[in-house]
């Protein structure tokens, strides 16, 4: 393999600007491509920037819907969407992602400004939260009695060799998780610490669909299963929202708003985790991720004030701490204990509360709340609580863990 | 209702000798004639060796267990009334990279903590009330 290029060309050329939520929330009201729309608007004005002043878009994925096919606006809002919906004229350069994460959407914007094809880009992600079915958390009467009555469901291809399992929803990352605790002897209780930080975060942000629920450690200790060792708070927290950032040339950021967040270092996933096992997928891709970041920084895990980490489910993190570097292979159940993680503890892990204690919006959430600590405004809006760690330099912030995934260093100074 | 909606697994022209052989309680898979490459689904380029050539061959269907988990929320048609259900990773004997997830069979719920990775499985088949049929795993005798 190819040594991973020391010093990405795109280092310390791009800044980020902007970064806002929409409302978030459980089966909203408001459809998916307005809650785009004010979550990119809210980014645009951020920023201190205009729509007229974005001349490039970046989002992932390419297609949407939830399972039950994309509805534009309704149920989904991609880039041609976004551009007839915020009136933009002229955009110099866009892209829709295929496969990877909304770190893809992230990384590749990174690149098409150092290109010079574009200055100022907007990146977006809006979820949808199914109304019935899988992922609407409940399934009616109605739709149960449907269940029973339908004809079994033909599967055909990879399908075929998992559906008629009834493996669904977390059954590959309840395994891995299992796999991680025969391997190295963690317990369910262990990861009452990091179920707990993420709800403290979550307790102090606004946006957050827990913001007034506390969660303790007995609530988490009895929670039921989902799939064991996965339990109900294990799990991410399907939501109705969206969440935006704006990315600009590093040389422009003299004359804008908002303190820059500089780009400082970029590691790559690239990892097909299809007919992978459970277990070496998640070390595979974040491995990837954290080899290949390292490589490009002369900075190392000290200089790294906090992460904001992918979690689609709990164990995600000790994959992300250990193949980031934090801790030893196997040692991330501990090393999490005793605040460790916590806002005030040595290594804040997800303050915003992460998927599970925030909302689901597929990583987007983690790089705004990346950005908001590194310009320090992380208690600034109202009802955000105490979220802000004290005197942040860099933040470390990865999403996506299946194939392509990315991780980034935002620093507040060029490094 | 019930087992009966569970998904049917339909034979494409490419695994077509899988779900046959299945049916017949027979356990093949497909198998890079260049490198000897055993792999859970049918390959169009094998990835260790980039062959093109393949067979179906017979492995001797043991297995070590990977990783497993027992769902208790499911979201699959069917499968309702079998909760909790064990999903299992295993990789078979003739192969470590190649794994076969499937259910285990025969292990009740208050006997899953004595469950532990690396235990030895064989392939079993079940044939289901709607006509299907499954590859398996079992825990060895």
């Amino acid at each position: 393999m190819p040594p991973f290029p020391k010093g990405f060309e795109a280092k310390n050329k791009v800044a980020i600007i902007g970064a806002a939520h929409s409302q978030l929330g459980r089966r909203l009201e408001r459809p998916t491509g307005a809650l785009a729309v004010d979550a990119c608007l809210a980014a645009i004005a951020d920023a201190g920037l205009d729509v007229k002043d974005i001349d490039g878009v970046s989002n992932w994925p390419a297609t949407d819907g939830q399972g039950v096919g994309p509805r534009e606006g309704y149920n989904s809002a991609h880039v041609e969407w976004m551009v007839q919906g915020l009136g933009i004229e002229q955009v110099n350069w866009w892209q829709s992602g295929g496969g990877g994460n909304i770190a893809s959407a992230v990384t590749t914007a990174m690149l098409a400004i150092n290109s010079g094809i574009c200055e100022n880009v907007l990146v977006w992600r809006a979820m949808w939260q199914p109304r019935s079915g899988r992922g609407s958390g409940t399934r009616s009467a109605a739709e149960l009695e449907a269940a029973r009555t339908r004809p079994a469901p033909r599967v055909s291809d990879e399908a075929a060799y998992t559906a008629p399992y009834g493996i669904g929803g977390p059954g590959g990352f309840a395994s891995s998780y299992m796999r991680y605790m025969k391997m190295y002897g963690a317990k369910r209780h262990h990861m009452a610490a990091y179920a707990l930080a993420a709800r403290h975060g979550g307790n102090n942000n606004p946006y957050s669909v827990f913001k007034d629920q506390i969660l303790t450690y007995e609530d988490y200790m009895n929670a039921r299963m989902i799939a064991d060792p996965l339990c109900l708070f294990d799990c991410d927290m399907h939501v109705d929202g969206a969440a935006a950032l704006v990315l600009t040339r590093a040389d422009k950021v003299a004359d804008m708003k908002q303190k820059p967040v500089y780009v400082t270092a970029y590691g790559s996933g690239g990892w097909d985790w299809r007919l992978r096992p459970p277990e070496e997928w998640q070390y595979a891709s974040s491995g990837n991720i954290g080899r290949t970041l390292w490589a490009g920084t002369d900075m190392t895990p000290k200089d790294i004030q906090g992460c904001e980490f992918y979690d689609g489910y709990s164990p995600d993190i000790y994959w992300w701490l250990e193949s980031m570097g934090f801790c030893g292979r196997g040692e991330a159940a501990e090393f999490i204990q005793n605040g460790m993680i916590e806002r005030d503890g040595g290594l804040p892990v997800n303050t915003f509360g992460g998927n599970i204690s925030e909302g689901r919006l597929h990583g987007m959430g983690h790089w705004v709340e990346a950005v908001l600590q590194v310009q320090g405004r992380a208690d600034d809006k109202p009802g955000d609580g105490a979220r802000q760690i004290k005197d942040v330099e860099n933040m470390l912030v990865c999403t996506g863990m299946l194939a392509h995934g990315a991780g980034a260093i935002l620093s507040k100074e060029p490094r | 209702m019930g087992a009966e909606q569970k998904p049917v697994p339909v034979a494409t022209d490419e695994d077509r000798p899988y779900w046959e052989a299945v049916k017949e309680h027979k356990f093949v898979l497909h198998h890079c004639r260049t490198c000897g490459l055993y792999s859970s689904q049918p390959r169009i380029v094998c990835p260790k060796c980039h062959g093109e050539d393949f067979e179906w061959k017979a492995p001797s269907g043991r297995g070590k267990i990977h990783s497993y988990t027992i769902i208790y929320q499911t979201f699959t048609s069917g499968f309702e009334e079998d909760i909790p259900y064990i999903i299992c990773h295993a990789a078979i004997d003739e192969e470590p990279t190649c794994y076969i997830t499937a259910n285990l069979l025969g292990v009740p719920e208050e006997d899953f903590d004595k469950l532990t990775i690396d235990l030895p499985v064989v392939i079993d088949f079940e044939d289901r009330p709607n006509g299907s049929t499954v590859p398996q795993w079992r825990l060895a005798k």
